[in-house]
Formats: C-alpha cells, sequence, structure tokens
C-alpha cells in the first residue's frame, strides 16, 4: 500500500489487476436496452492506485455516463479501501442527489453513486457480477436522466398551460416551441416504455449472484415505483401538449374559414362599390 | 426595446414635415418632396403598434388590456385631432379628417387587424389600393375640394365621405400604410431568429414597388387611356394617387428594411452617437412636436391676421418669404430639440405622456 503523499493527496494501493472502464449507455439504450449486458467499455485500463480522499479538481468525463472501477480480490478489503472507495464513488454525486449505495452480497461489494461505481469480489466472480451491475445501474442511470428531464421541464410546462385551453394568434409564433416538446414528451414516454418491462423482471429461481445483484440495486433504487411517478408526471405533460396541439389545430382551422370569411366580404364590399360606380355611370 | 431606425425614420419626417409646414402656411412654397412625411408616419405607426403589442405579449397582458389600452389611445388620438383642428385651425376645419384622426382611427382597426390572419390585412391593402381611385371618382373628389382645400358641407353623408374617401387625409386609401406597417412589424422584427427576418425579401418588394411607382409616372402617357385618367393620376398627395401610394410604400419598406439591417442589427453602429441621440429626443416626442409646431407658427399667424388685416386667415401662405420661413423651420428645429432634451431631464412629460397617463 502507498504511503499517503499529503495530507490533501493521498493515493490508496489498489490490488493488482484492477481496471476502471468507462461506459456510455446511448449505444446500448439505442437498441432497445438488449445492449446491456453485452456492452463494451469506451475506455478500460488498468489502475494500480486512487486518490483516497474526495478531490474536487477532479472531474468526471462530460461524455461518459459511468466509471467502474472493479477490484478483484479474495481477501477481506481494508476499512481504509472501502472507505477510500466510497469516496472515489461518492465524489461524482451531486451534493444534492443520492450519496453512495452500497451492497454486500456473497461476498461481493458493491458501492454505485450517479456517475461511478465499484465492484469488489472474487476475480471467478467478477464477470456475472459486472454484467449483472452494468445493467442495473443502466436502467436506474436512464431513469434518472428521465427524472431529470421531467423535473427540468415543470416551469415550461406551466408556461404553456394557456394554450392548453386557449389559443390565440400570440400562442401561433409558439407552435414550432410546442411542437417540438410535444415530440420531446412523446419520445421521453417512447424511451419509459422501453425501459419499463426491464424493471419488471420477475425474479430468477435458483437465484445467483448476478440475478440477485440485479434484483437487490433495483429494490435498493426503487426503480419499479420511480418508473410508475414517472409515468403518471409524463401523463400531465401528454395530456397538457396533447390538448395544446389540438387546440392549435382548432384555431388554424378557424383562422382559416375566418380568413376565408374575411376576404370574402371584403371582395363583397368591392363588388358592391363597383356595381355602384358602374350604376351611377348607367352602366348595366 | 427602442429601434435606431424607426426612430430616426421619424425625426426624418418629423424634419420633413415641420420645414414643409413653415414652408408652406408661412410663405406658400410647396417643395417637391412635401409628400413623404405623412405616409412614413403613418406607416411607422402600424410598425411601432406591432411592436408595442409584442411586448405587450411579452409581459403577458391580456388580450382584453390590450384592447382597451388600444382602444383608449385610439380614441384618444382621434379625440385630439378634432380639437386639433378646432383649436390650431379654425373651428370650422373641425371634419377636415387630419392626420392626426387617421392615426387615432387606424390604432382603433388594428386593434381588429391583430386578431385576423395577415391575409385579410395584404388583401385589404390592395382593395384600397386599387379601390381608392374609384371610389374618389363615385364619390365625386373635385366636389368637395375648392381652391385646392378640402370644403365639406357640415352633413352627414359628406364629413363620413370626408372621413372615408375625400377628406385630407381619408381612411381609404390612408389605411393602407398602418396595415403595411403593422405587416411589416410581424415579418421584420417580431421574427426571434435573426437569420429568418426576411430583410432582403422585403427591400426587393419596396425597391420593386418604387420602380412601378416612378415607371408610372414617367410613361403615364404611354398609359392605355381608361388606365392613364382612372388609375395612374400622376403624382398628388392630395388625392394619393396611386404612383404616389406605390412609391411611398416602396420608400418605407426599403427604407425600413435596410435600416433595420444594417442600422438595428449592426454592433458596429454606436448606441450612444449624438446623431441617435437626436433621433431619439424627437422620435419620442413626435407627437408634441407635431402640436408644437403648428401652434408655433400658426397661431401667430391668425393673431397677426386678426389684428393687422381683415380677417385671421389672411397673411396665410403669404405672411412672409420662403427666406424667412426655411430658417426659421431650422430654428424652431433647434430651440425644440433643447426643449425636449430639458424635459427629458426634468421629467416633464409632453402629449405622449398624458396619452399614456390616460390609457395605459
Amino acid at each position: 500500500m502507498n504511503i499517503p503523499m499529503t495530507n490533501d493527496r493521498k493515493l490508496l494501493e489498489l490490488p493488482p489487476g484492477t481496471t476502471l472502464s468507462e461506459y456510455c449507455w446511448n449505444a446500448a439504450f439505442v437498441s432497445g436496452g438488449k445492449g446491456l449486458a453485452r456492452l463494451s467499455p469506451q475506455r478500460e485500463a488498468a489502475i494500480q492506485c486512487l486518490p483516497a480522499v474526495a478531490l474536487a479538481d477532479e472531474p468526471l468525463v462530460p461524455t461518459v455516463d459511468l466509471q467502474l472501477l472493479v477490484l478483484p480480490t479474495d481477501d477481506e478489503p481494508t476499512a481504509e479501501l472501502l472507505s477510500g472507495i466510497q469516496a472515489w464513488t461518492e465524489q461524482s454525486s451531486d451534493p444534492l442527489e443520492r450519496r453512495c449505495g452500497l451492497l454486500q452480497l456473497q461476498g461481493c461489494r458493491i458501492f454505485w453513486g450517479p456517475g461511478r461505481a465499484a465492484l469488489i469480489a472474487a476475480p471467478r466472480r467478477l464477470d456475472s457480477a459486472r454484467v449483472a451491475l452494468l445493467e442495473a445501474i443502466g436502467y436506474e442511470s436512464r431513469l434518472r436522466a428521465l427524472e431529470n428531464w421531467l423535473e427540468s421541464g415543470w416551469e415550461q410546462l406551466q408556461s404553456d398551460l394557456e394554450p392548453a385551453f386557449e389559443f390565440s394568434e400570440r400562442q401561433l409564433r409558439r407552435r414550432t416551441d410546442l411542437r417540438q416538446r410535444y415530440q420531446d414528451v412523446l419520445g421521453k414516454r417512447a424511451e419509459l416504455a422501453q425501459l419499463t418491462p426491464r424493471l419488471h423482471f420477475p425474479p430468477i429461481y435458483p437465484p445467483t449472484l448476478a440475478s440477485q445483484i440485479g434484483e437487490r440495486v433495483r429494490e435498493r433504487t426503487r426503480l419499479v415505483e420511480r418508473a410508475e411517478f414517472a409515468s403518471q408526471q409524463l401523463e400531465v405533460y401528454e395530456r397538457v401538449y396533447e390538448q395544446a396541439g389540438q387546440r392549435r389545430n382548432e384555431f388554424l382551422l378557424q383562422r382559416s374559414s375566418n380568413q376565408l370569411e374575411w376576404i370574402i366580404i371584403l371582395l363583397l364590399l368591392a363588388q358592391i362599390v363597383l356595381v355602384e360606380m358602374l350604376g351611377g355611370q348607367g352602366v348595366n | 426595446m427602442r429601434y435606431p431606425t424607426i426612430d430616426i425614420l421619424r425625426t426624418l419626417a418629423i424634419f420633413l414635415m415641420v420645414l414643409v409646414h413653415f414652408s408652406e402656411n408661412l410663405s406658400g412654397l410647396v417643395w417637391q418632396f412635401a409628400g413623404f412625411g405623412a405616409p412614413h408616419f403613418a406607416l411607422l405607426t402600424g410598425l411601432s403598434y406591432r411592436i408595442w403589442l409584442s411586448s405587450q405579449e411579452r409581459k403577458g397582458r391580456s388580450e382584453d388590456e390590450i384592447s382597451k389600452v388600444t382602444t383608449r389611445r385610439g380614441l384618444f388620438l382621434f379625440g385630439l385631432g378634432l380639437a386639433f383642428n378646432v383649436l390650431v385651425w379654425m373651428p370650422e376645419d373641425v371634419f377636415n379628417w387630419d392626420v392626426l384622426t387617421l392615426i387615432g382611427t387606424a390604432i382603433l382597426l388594428l386593434n381588429w387587424a391583430r386578431r385576423v390572419p395577415p391575409l385579410v390585412l395584404v388583401v385589404a391593402g390592395l382593395l384600397m389600393f386599387g379601390l381608392s381611385p374609384a371610389l374618389r371618382a363615385l364619390a365625386d373628389y373635385p366636389a368637395y375640394w375648392s381652391e385646392d382645400f378640402f370644403d365639406p358641407d357640415m352633413t352627414l353623408s359628406d364629413l363620413g365621405i370626408g372621413f372615408l374617401v375625400v377628406g385630407y387625409f381619408p381612411l381609404i386609401p390612408w389605411l393602407t400604410y398602418p396595415f403595411v406597417g403593422f405587416l411589416l412589424g410581424g415579418l421584420l422584427y417580431d421574427q426571434p431568429e435573426i437569420q429568418l427576418r426576411p430583410w432582403k425579401q422585403i427591400a426587393l418588394l419596396g425597391a420593386v414597388l418604387i420602380s412601378l411607382g416612378l415607371s408610372a409616372i414617367f410613361f403615364r402617357s404611354y398609359l392605355p387611356e381608361a388606365i392613364g385618367n382612372g388609375f395612374f393620376t400622376g403624382w398628388t398627395m392630395f388625392p394619393p394617387s396611386s404612383e404616389y401610394l406605390l412609391t411611398t410604400i416602396g420608400t418605407g419598406l426599403l427604407t425600413i428594411s435596410l435600416g433595420h439591417r444594417w442600422i438595428d442589427l449592426n454592433p458596429a453602429v454606436p448606441k450612444d452617437s449624438w446623431w441617435l441621440t437626436v433621433a431619439t429626443t424627437f422620435s419620442r416626442h413626435s407627437l408634441t412636436i407635431y402640436l408644437l409646431h403648428h401652434v408655433v407658427h400658426i397661431w401667430p399667424l391668425w393673431i397677426y391676421g386678426a389684428y393687422a388685416g381683415s380677417e385671421p386667415t389672411e397673411f396665410w401662405r403669404v405672411a412672409m418669404p420662403a427666406t424667412i420661413s426655411v430658417p426659421l423651420a431650422g430654428l424652431f428645429l433647434l430651440l425644440s430639440y433643447f426643449l425636449l432634451r430639458w424635459m427629458d431631464r426634468t421629467g416633464r412629460g409632453g402629449a405622449e405622456k398624458w396619452m399614456r397617463w390616460l390609457c395605459d
């Protein structure tokens, strides 16, 4: 184990064979989540030591969804290693977000946060545990992104309530935005519809380490309930934008009919004037 | 938000108006370019209304509130126009349908215009443009004018016809200008994406209209007799001929679109330059200047005529030579600039402030 170098930047020695992998979910989710289990890391590197103290100046890679630290060891990890790993995992968390989760199962230790996770297990169990962990964290991450999207949209939704009730010439200028938002909502609904069946995956019998990791992480992160809440919230969004779209269509229909009526009225007035003028001049 | 182009064009229209009125009313001198001020005022009325409307909508004011304010402003200007006719001109001129009554009515109608699809306004404008010569013929326009002055009988039908077709600034075809300005504001200033603002197309349309107007003036003798006598009747402001309408609308479209592109959207134009300060000062007080310059040069004329002559209007158009009246117009503009700056500095508002106090 390395000796701490300074008070604020200690290095924690990791077991031999430790790897740090970076994953990106997008590619896997495009294929409907089927590719999650077979997801290959964007980058994988062997790692020997880790800063034990949370470093504020170490940013996460923005294009990476998850950094997974895999530590193969048959020995019981020391308290220092465990606390160092936990600190590293929590470092990615937003102070307002959930803190690092901890799971201990059949000698396997799992730490997971929104952008980082760590898996400590015997080498023979690592592969199956990693796949199960990746899958569970992937679904959680996707659902969290959806929840964040919903959360950030409430204010916009408030301002879009008016066109859902009444559409006018003024709202017509916002129709491109409203259409885009409705499409976004439908896209999110489709995403949730793809995600939900995977969250309701039935328990496997006899249980394996991988299946238990999946179940426990889903349970601890309340994925099923959160998906239901997200679905209810999406319903509100859908209703508002659907109504806005309907009002818009009605308005456009009425508008084109009004337009035609006004033009006919103006042309009739013109005709009256011309007929009057020609009549006055004795032309029949 | 203030747009330098609008301020500059309005200020130019003010300068033109003051020069034309001083030289015409004091010396009887009519300039060739005299007809360009009023159309630009009317066009900018529609344009400014569109911009004001957008700002109100952004502030979240309800339709009802906007309607009420618009109606009150329209009625205020209409009433002010009638009062102006009585107090500045003569009581018998109360219904000569000057530019203030036109702008008041235009604002009332813009309250309707903002609710109808733009195509309706385009059709209305085209019909007003196309039918106004026929309507004037139908109404017998020359019968209402004697010695180049609008002189109706005080009957309801004459007043109505004067208001609609044969007065100084009748609704048909003068309403075309605010409608065009309103449409222009929607296309140019209301488009959030700057790249999508069709300033080139509008400038091109303006150039085409100017070309058409000038062609009609220069090639009038080659036109068929029916068109030459009935539709294109030469460059006249009273009545506003088709050439006049085409050229002035075209000029408005061209100057506003190019000004918007090269001045409003040009970061290199210094927003605190002296000429922009002058333009903003005059533009913000255009109504005050309109009223004031009439009072300043017409009232002394009436008073002097009443004392020194046989009737108040005796010295109208013959009071002094143009060599004096034109510098007087310049002096008035200079003094009024300092007056307006002083009013701004001390928070004293002019007619615009009264209007806002009463109507907003």
